[in-house]
């Protein structure tokens, strides 16, 4: 291990070998000073024979062969200096390289938070949740999510919606299974805590569910198989978000009461930090409140409005299952035998399907929570992630021209290297070193800003709750690894080119050049090389912008599409005096006189009350399995149908048109027929009709005729992209079981005042009663799922494009200003020869603008082919949108055209003698 | 030194040097001497490459070195030989009669 210590103490050895030297120069000097020889000779002649104290230092250093290390040192502190000596290029590099891969690194935290992320729980890669598909789906369904998929090869109906049934049969004999846990989602409830409600989404689990999913809790306990039976003590669990939002953080908390939706629970403990929830019926739900099942009659009763059969009922298919792997079970034993006894557990509804149409079990990887944002983000992600990189590749061209250009510039350097004798590879080695630092600090930097850019991400999304608070998106072991990788790979491939040209000049021909002109056959190769680099910039920007420009069309078209309703000037908030013990005729009493004083206020145009809301993220469902129609034979299915209680007026509230018939008005209470207005989509579709006003129908298994009074068009309610689903509507003073309601106020005055007299007229009625939500219906659209989602991507894909362009711009611009400093020489001859400043704008243009038409040519194809790939995410626009792709393209050419043209233009002002002058 | 000799002593150096270290520790300026005289002035060492030569056989562990006092007082580095080193010789030393010899039989061959 000589050699490390020579590397740690080479001064030391360096002075021994001084003194060892002059030991032997004095032996010498005394020997011939013995023969004779004069003293200073004697001396001269004894360090001539020796060849020189340095000679052999210098020898000596390089005759050590293992020594890479210590030269790769020399190497790195040489390249410092020199990226030192050109700070501007130093700094460009380093920021184009900064933005790429910070940009980068913020988008893969972010999906890694998403999609990658594991639940922080016992071994996450036992769970499974389980869905299944089947011809059709059951009648009793007790909650639809967005949407039931349909695989289109099949046409099979697919759903993760299980029976109570299925539950008690997979939980006690699947023995595949260590554990096999239910989940069932509430909806919004109102959480009273010391006089103030705030609404949350509420779960129910089943009592094994956090010891099946191997949670621990952060404060308290979590929910026991003992607390989920009948007559147990109601008891809750709060996430940690909601117990920072409402709770203030505060750990007293643990063990007192909080109401439901006035139904009184004690809070036993709170769900870690980093634990967002599992995803329930196709929604984002990050459950603020979690309950046992064995509450759910209370729950039912209150916050459900009693219209669902109890959960127990065997044909209720209202639970989410995900199960725990018993250690030695695979997937395919554990699905044979769930799959069993699933189709064992279906209701008389399947008795006659044959054995091999019944529907079939699924297991699908439970590590992530059911995929979280399956149904929102993998895809765009995906795409945005792809987009990114191809920003890093546009930036990572750029650096490697700008290398070009240096490495260019250095030629004579280089070659008076080579003529003294550096080898090939060291000056290669250092060019490459030169890269690698360039890629490494401008990776540090990408870091820093790929931390901020991940939580600016993070804000763009004000409502989502599970974005909101909690998401860890630090950058962690992974996302750092990423981006050293990118920013070594970049680095290397930047610098690679031109090191690569350093190492193959040959010395005797360039410095017969008189100066660095662009006529050299090195120049011309040269040359090739950077405009082979902006074309690509340039081809690689085109579908960057044809993306974004698809994207922000669909994000308009999605703000813009024609919901049903006009959403504009209508305030939204929701109330729940149930909290407050009203019931029954009190509270109808209560919601009238609330909705004759809000109407009485100026510049009120016309006040309702709603049971859902629109485009919220609140699903909708209803329990009846049938619907009957009066002179039609068959009952029909009803899987799909929404239905809304409202007041009189909801209709000119929301201006949804009224198209014929009537509206409801406030004689249609308790004491009259019953009556329901219906979409045009449920008309079609449910009578055949598009006006049957006066038609009859009733519910399955309902006794009262209901007549149809009204029709009124569509309106859409979850989802703005897809159609209107039919609706029904019936009046609230005609349900029996009114909860919390939504109220809407249409107004042509100023929202701040007008809410202000909301709060007081409410507040006149009984001081107690809690209002929540309080906006804009505009406001609660725009941040629903639906439209921020579009909103987000097409910001994002915004950026990407503009900065795709702008690195594209300033490496054409970059390219050109240095064509021209190259060929100042030359073009000075020609204007002095007689050539005039058009045909010298001409001559430089002509290079990078065959480049980047080249370019052009070559995005176009790959512009096409990512607006396919993209198709599904679109919306109201086509991807293959000529006046889209011709515009886009007539952009990024005339920008591209500026940036070129503005080099070339000084190039026509050279003035000749300068210009011969120039060296 | 005409190019031919030079070119033998440099691929005998390491060899002669341990040769002469065997003899017993020596300085540098000692070793260089010795390869003069004995050789009887036929090789007349560069001395430039001389302490190169030495730096890699201590390196490879085939000579060890102090530092000592010499008789004139100054302090100087001495060389010796390592076990190591001296199997080395060996080796070398074989190898080399087997070459003479082999030369020496083919150079012999009656025309």
């Amino acid at each position: 291990m000589k050699w490390l210590d020579r590397l740690f103490r080479k001064r030391k050895f360096e002075a021994q070998i001084d003194s060892e030297l002059r030991f032997h120069i004095e032996q010498k000097t005394a020997e011939l000073v013995a023969q004779g020889v004069e003293p200073t000779e004697a001396r001269r002649r004894a360090m001539a024979k020796l060849g020189g104290i340095e000679a052999v230092k210098q020898e000596w250093r390089e005759s050590r062969s293992f020594c890479w290390l210590e030269r790769l040192l020399m190497d790195i502190r040489y390249a410092a200096r020199m990226l030192r000596k050109s700070p501007g290029f130093t700094t460009v590099a380093i920021l184009t390289l900064a933005l790429g891969i910070g940009l980068n690194t913020a988008l893969f935290s972010v999906a890694d938070g998403f999609l990658f992320k594991t639940l922080p729980v016992r071994d996450p890669q036992q769970l499974v949740v389980l869905d299944w598909f089947g011809d059709k789906l059951p009648a009793k369904l007790a909650l639809t999510g967005e949407s039931n998929p349909v695989d289109p090869r099949t046409g099979q109906q697919l759903t993760n919606v299980f029976s109570y049934a299925t539950f008690q049969g997979l939980r006690l004999r699947a023995r595949a299974f260590r554990s096999v846990f239910a989940l069932a989602p509430i909806g919004p409830v109102t959480v009273g805590w010391h006089g103030r409600g705030h609404v949350g989404v509420g779960i129910m689990v089943s009592g094994n569910c956090y010891s099946g999913l191997g949670l621990r809790p952060f404060l308290g306990r979590l929910l026991l198989p003992r607390d989920d039976r009948a007559g147990a003590e109601p008891v809750a669990v709060i996430s940690y978000q909601f117990w920072r939002k409402v709770f203030g953080g505060d750990p007293s908390v643990v063990g007192r009461a909080v109401s439901l939706d006035g139904v009184f629970f004690t809070v036993v403990g709170v769900t870690p930090r980093n634990f967002l929830g599992v995803q329930s019926f196709g929604f984002l739900s990050d459950p603020d409140v979690t309950i046992p099942m064995s509450q759910e009659p209370s729950i039912n009763s209150r916050v459900l409005g009693g219209l669902l059969p109890p959960m127990t009922d065997p044909n209720h298919w209202g639970l989410q299952l995900m199960a725990r792997l018993r250690a030695g079970a695979t997937e395919r034993q554990a699905q044979a035998e769930a799959n069993a006894i699933f189709q064992r557990s279906l209701g008389p509804e399947w008795a006659s399907v044959s054995r091999g149409r019944l529907p079939e079990i699924r297991l699908l990887s439970g590590a992530t929570g059911g995929n979280l944002l399956a149904g929102f983000a993998p895809k765009p992600l995906t795409v945005l992630m792809v987009l990114a990189g191809l920003v890093l590749l546009i930036a990572c061209a750029n650096v490697a021209n700008l290398f070009l250009s240096r490495a260019a510039a250095r030629r004579r350097e280089f070659t008076i290297r080579l003529a003294l004798g550096s080898g090939r590879i060291a000056l290669f080695r250092q060019l490459i070193i030169e890269g690698v630092i360039i890629a490494v600090l401008g990776g540090t930097a990408g870091l820093f800003l790929a931390w901020w850019g991940a939580r600016l991400l993070l804000l763009l999304l004000p409502r989502i709750p599970l974005l909101n608070l909690g998401l860890n998106v630090a950058p962690d072991i992974r996302v750092f690894s990423f981006a050293l990788a990118a920013s070594l790979f970049s680095g290397i491939f930047c610098a690679l080119a031109p090191a690569m040209r350093a190492a193959r000049l040959e010395p005797a021909a360039e410095l017969k050049e008189a100066s660095a002109s662009g006529w050299s056959a090195g120049g011309r190769s040269r040359n090739r090389l950077g405009k082979l680099l902006v074309g690509s910039q340039i081809a690689l920007s085109l579908p960057l912008l044809v993306v974004c420009a698809l994207f922000v069309r669909t994000s308009q078209n999605v703000s813009s599409t024609n919901l049903g309703f006009n959403p504009r000037g209508v305030l939204v908030f929701r109330l729940d005096p149930t909290l407050q013990g009203y019931e029954g005729a009190k509270l109808a009493r209560l919601y009238r006189e609330l909705l004759g004083r809000l109407n009485a206020l100026p510049g009120v145009v016309s006040v309702s009350g709603s049971r859902n809301a629109q485009v919220s993220d609140v699903m909708m469902g209803f329990a009846s399995e049938t619907i009957r129609v009066e002179g039609v034979q068959k009952s029909r299915r009803v899987a799909g149908v929404e239905v809304n209680n409202v007041t009189p007026g909801f209709f000119h509230t929301m201006g949804i048109p009224l198209i014929s018939g009537r509206d409801f008005t406030n004689e249609d209470d308790l004491t009259g027929p019953l009556v329901a207005v219906v979409s045009e989509a449920a008309a079609r579709k449910y009578f055949s009709n598009p006006s049957p006003v006066g038609k009859r129908f009733r519910w399955g298994g309902a006794r009262h005729w209901i007549d149809v009074v009204g029709i009124v068009g569509n309106a859409k309610y979850q989802t703005v992209r897809a159609k209107a689903q039919p609706t029904v509507y019936l009046p609230v003073w005609q349900s029996r079981r009114t909860g919390g309601m939504y109220f809407e106020i249409r107004t042509g005055a100023n929202v701040a005042s007008v809410s202000k007299e909301i709060y007081s007229t409410v507040r006149g009625l009984d001081p107690s009663l809690l209002i929540g939500n309080m906006e804009t219906q505009a406001h609660q659209i725009n941040s629903s799922l639906a439209v921020s989602g579009d909103r987000l991507f097409a910001q994002l894909t915004a950026l990407f494009g503009g900065l795709g362009l702008l690195l594209a711009c300033v490496g054409l611009y970059g390219i050109t200003a240095y064509q021209v400093s190259l060929r100042t020489r030359e073009i000075g001859i020609r204007v002095a020869l007689g050539a005039d400043r058009g045909q010298i704008l001409w001559l430089t243009l002509r290079q990078s603008l065959s480049a980047a038409l080249l370019g052009l040519a070559a995005g176009l194809l790959l512009a096409l082919a990512a607006a396919r790939v993209v198709r599904g995410a679109l919306y109201g626009v086509a991807p293959y949108d000529p006046v889209n792709l011709a515009s886009v393209t007539l952009l990024l050419a005339a920008v591209a055209g500026l940036a070129a043209w503005l080099p070339a233009r000084r190039a026509t002002e050279i003035e000749p003698t300068s210009a011969l002058r120039y060296e | 030194m005409s190019d031919e000799r030079a070119a033998i002593l440099k691929g005998t150096l390491d060899m002669l040097i341990l040769k002469v270290v065997a003899l017993g520790p020596v300085h540098g300026y000692a070793i260089s001497q010795r390869i003069q005289e004995v050789s009887k002035d036929y090789f007349q060492l560069q001395e430039g490459s001389l302490y190169p030569a030495l730096y890699r056989l201590e390196d490879r562990g085939l000579l060890g070195a102090e530092w000592r006092a010499t008789d004139t007082g100054r302090e100087a580095k001495f060389y010796k030989l390592t076990k190591k080193g001296r199997k080395r010789l060996e080796t070398e030393l074989e190898s080399w009669e087997r070459m003479t010899e082999a030369v020496a039989l083919i150079l012999r061959l009656a025309e």
